[in-house]
């Protein structure tokens, strides 16, 4: 009986680290940060928080917020389906080369995506004839640009694992091509379009280096708001409000992304997979949109790497040279080159984290007691609350840090402990989303039939589980890897001057206008964006397909 | 009308032939079993007359018209898949009149209809259940009642009973026969189940390597196979070589026994020693040594079973034994 009660609260101990972490790093900084706001000088201040909505400017900043989220939302399922059906269902010649490039923006750095955007958009940039630069159009090209890789890979990778017998059964009772595609195919997709869809627009509502960087002063996001509150304006008050009305509809987009995801039915064994197939005649619109979105996705690319190589009116690695040096004007305290050693460094610890935590987590989420199948409900919220990290706004999370854990005996504030804390806490949702859905996949039989064969713990672990999960997670510590090298939003918090990351160091320098500084931050960019490329290259060669799915 | 002629169909896939030179034809309102183990052939030629696959070569002819480049849902044919495929987002009433809707019915038409066809499968009240919720026989009723909807030309079943265990199987093979004769429908069944083909079919026609080995009304090919595979896959027991044939009754041919074909006669011509015995649920059942034969399988009415060693005569049972056609005549069509 003593094995009988340990093997029913393995599953909890093992959860308890995590919890313990995400209660310590995230719950106690979110809510000593609103207390500074909410509840100041010991007695709680609601009127004064509720009449920050009446104020014109935090009206316009939620007002906006939420039409650019509407908006970045739209165009990018708008354009992602199509992309979706084109390089998921058709055979078309380089679908893989072209599944990869969709891909990439997703792990950019926001502020390289926005440092691309500015030089493809500036007035003596490529479309500068068109006016764009600073304006709200941008911004919103700029989160589309970042998030169609969610539609593309989450849609086109159910889409391609469809059974095709539903569409087949339709077509032979009489149902043309449109009511395939209405009455069989978009029910069959709705919940996994419909998780896609509220993903991208918990992106883009809470979207920071992309806004910070290509909105300046004249937009601002909640997420930066909280930002310029907390950081020139000092009114914490403000910052907290805005904080917690952001949580409150992160939350409820969470409660909506568990809904769809338990209307996802998973596949039964064995379904036929329908074959690619040739591009007819009617799917030219379709592979015109493709195609248009491609161009859309290489030309700030290409622009940032084009104009990163032109300095002194000519083509040059002037701007990679000045790497070594701390920039004009004082921009910097140290070196470029420094600041991508401490990125690295930072980044391997906090992947060390993400993955360990991440693992006790998926492990958690997946284990199903007594080989039942389905999931309790109980861990579907533990599941959506490892999301949470995800949608909170990453700011009230450093800002958090700064205030919460400033005393013993939790004295971390001078810690540069705390920022890979941060990072892990970012990349800790996309290790839990990249692993567990191997882990869940693994038939409990498969253990049961090991043991009674006498495999003990360890030996079914390694011989069942092992196998199945070890790509998956080799995956995943490539991704958090690459998510920490370009976190900005609460890095830019917690970093100190004298070690800073590479993304706060592009911040700084485009901060700095003057001499040849945009140059060294485009040629930042482009070795931060070269890092994170091969990074998710190697991750990509791994063929998992739960990454950067949700 | 309602007369489905394939002609010289061939399809591979990798270089390797999957439907080799088709040819066969379904009478109007005729149903014609397509009968062959895993991997002959039989899916991928229901799915060509379906129109999900195109054939290699040959033509698929409905009433003298030539559907070969029709898309599926022009064809006017309904296909019901081996576990049904019902669409699981809409309900039962929804499920069936999915192919009345098209039609711009009025709801209370396609209400009357829908209950109509549930009444028929069995199934009435049913309306409102989710495809889940119902067993895996009623789903088949439900997916046979959906195809029905459609009033299709041609009913194509794709071993439409086999996910069903054994007592249901029975059951619905029955009122499916029941069902396609009282609709007049011509339909086609794809199965590697010799028993279900013989409970719903008219004709069989047997598919080995994508090619038709034997094709005929389903009596006449049940009672003469036409090679010894054949007769092994329709369920015989045994084949002896020409040899034997004298004994019992076949001289000069090969002979396909099926189980009960021996059975312990005290005035039989055959003596035989019991080899083992065992008494089963209907009837016992011999394992018999006959001389000039070898061991073989034998059946008793006696309620007690003779012990080894002992000697019991036998009688052959005709209507349990085939002869089969010399070698060289391997291919037998008789499509009249």
């Amino acid at each position: 009986m003593r094995v009988n009660g340990l093997g029913r609260w393995w599953p909890a101990a093992v959860a308890l680290v995590p919890l313990a972490f995400l209660g310590v790093f995230f719950v106690l900084p979110v809510a000593g940060m609103l207390a500074r706001g909410l509840h100041p000088d010991g007695h709680w201040a609601l009127a004064d928080a509720a009449r920050v909505f009446g104020r014109p400017r935090e009206r316009r900043v939620v007002l906006f917020t939420l039409g650019i989220a509407t908006l970045g939302t739209a165009v990018t399922t708008v354009l992602g389906l199509p992309v979706a059906y084109a390089l998921y269902r058709l055979r078309i010649p380089g679908a893989g080369v072209l599944r990869a490039l969709v891909a990439t923006p997703f792990v950019l750095p926001t502020v390289v995506v926005g440092v691309a955007f500015r030089t493809l958009l500036v007035s003596s940039g490529p479309l500068g004839f068109l006016g764009l630069d600073g304006t709200w159009v941008a911004i919103a090209l700029a989160l589309v640009f970042f998030n169609l890789s969610v539609v593309v890979r989450t849609v086109g990778s159910a889409w391609a694992a469809l059974d095709p017998r539903p569409q087949e059964a339709a077509a032979a009772l009489g149902a043309g091509p449109v009511r395939v595609f209405r009455t069989v195919t978009l029910p069959a997709l709705a919940p996994t379009i419909l998780s896609a869809v509220t993903i991208v627009f918990l992106f883009c509502a809470t979207a920071f280096g992309v806004v910070l960087t290509m909105g300046g002063l004249r937009y601002s996001t909640i997420e930066t708001e909280i930002y310029q509150q907390t950081t020139d304006v000092l009114d914490l008050r403000t910052a907290a409000v805005l904080s917690i009305a952001q949580f409150v509809v992160v939350v409820l987009l969470l409660v909506v992304v568990e809904r769809a995801r338990s209307g996802v039915r998973p596949q039964p064994a064995g379904a036929g997979v329908g074959r690619r197939r040739r591009p007819a005649r009617q799917d030219l619109p379709v592979l015109a949109v493709t195609a248009a979105v491609v161009i859309f996705l290489v030309l700030p690319l290409a622009s940032l790497v084009a104009r990163s190589l032109h300095a002194d009116g000519g083509w040059s690695l002037q701007n990679y040279r000045r790497l070594g040096t701390a920039g004009d004007g004082g921009a910097l305290l140290v070196p470029v080159g420094d600041a991508i050693a401490s990125s690295w460094r930072i980044a391997v610890d906090a992947t060390l984290l993400s993955v360990i935590l991440g693992l006790a987590v998926a492990v958690t989420v997946a284990h199903r007691p007594n080989g039942r199948s389905g999931r309790p409900r109980r861990l579907a919220v533990l599941d959506a609350v490892f999301m949470l990290p995800l949608g909170i706004s990453a700011v009230t999370v450093g800002f958090g840090f700064i205030v919460t854990l400033n005393r013993p005996p939790l004295d971390l504030r001078d810690s540069q402990i705390l920022i890979p804390i941060a990072q892990a806490l970012v990349a800790l949702p996309l290790v839990v989303r990249t692993v567990a859905p191997a882990l869940v996949g693994i038939d409990d039989r498969q253990r049961q039939a090991a043991a009674s064969l006498g495999a003990g713990r360890w030996q079914v672990v390694r011989t069942v589980d092992l196998p199945v999960v070890w790509r998956p997670l080799l995956a995943a510590t490539g991704f958090a890897f690459a998510v920490s090298l370009g976190e900005f939003g609460a890095t830019s918090f917690l970093a100190r001057p004298d070690h800073p990351t590479l993304p706060v160091v592009i911040y700084q320098l485009i901060g700095h206008p003057g001499g040849d500084n945009f140059g060294m931050a485009l040629a930042a960019s482009v070795l931060l964006a070269l890092m994170t490329a091969a990074v998710m290259a190697g991750v990509e060669s791994l063929r998992v397909g739960s990454v950067g799915r949700f | 009308m309602g007369e489905l002629r394939m002609e010289g169909v061939s399809v591979g896939f990798g270089g390797k032939a999957a439907v080799d030179g088709v040819d066969l034809t379904v009478a109007a309102g005729h149903t014609l079993a397509v009968l062959g183990p895993s991997g002959c052939g039989k899916s991928t030629l229901l799915r060509i007359v379906a129109g999900l696959q195109r054939p290699d070569r040959g033509r698929v002819v409905f009433d003298g018209v030539d559907l070969t480049e029709t898309p599926t849902h022009r064809r006017g044919f309904a296909l019901m898949f081996q576990d049904g495929q019902l669409f699981a987002h809409l309900d039962v009433a929804q499920n069936v009149g999915y192919a009345l809707r098209r039609r711009r019915l009025s709801r209370r038409v396609v209400r009357a209809r829908v209950a109509d066809l549930l009444d028929l499968v069995g199934l009435a009240g049913l309306e409102d259940r989710r495809p889940g919720s119902l067993s895996g026989g009623q789903q088949q009723r439900v997916a046979l009642a959906r195809a029905l909807a459609a009033e299709p030309r041609l009913l194509l079943l794709d071993e439409p009973l086999s996910a069903l265990d054994a007592t249901l199987r029975e059951q619905l093979a029955t009122q499916l026969r029941d069902v396609l004769r009282a609709t007049g429908t011509t339909a086609i069944m794809v199965t590697h189940d010799q028993e279900e083909a013989f409970a719903v079919a008219d004709d069989v026609a047997l598919l080995r390597d994508g090619r038709v080995v034997q094709h005929g009304p389903a009596l006449d090919v049940w009672r003469a196979p036409i090679d010894a595979d054949a007769a092994r896959f329709l369920g015989y027991r045994t084949v002896l070589p020409p040899e034997a044939g004298l004994s019992l009754g076949h001289p000069g041919r090969s002979t396909a026994l099926r189980r009960n074909a021996l059975r312990v006669d005290s005035t039989g011509p055959i003596v035989a020693t019991v080899i083992s015995s065992a008494a089963g649920p209907d009837g016992v059942r011999l394992e018999v040594q006959v001389e000039g034969l070898g061991a073989l399988p034998a059946v008793t009415d006696d309620e007690t079973a003779p012990p080894a060693g002992a000697r019991v005569r036998l009688r052959v049972q005709p209507s349990s034994v085939a002869a089969l056609p010399d070698i060289g005549r391997s291919v037998i069509s008789r499509t009249d």
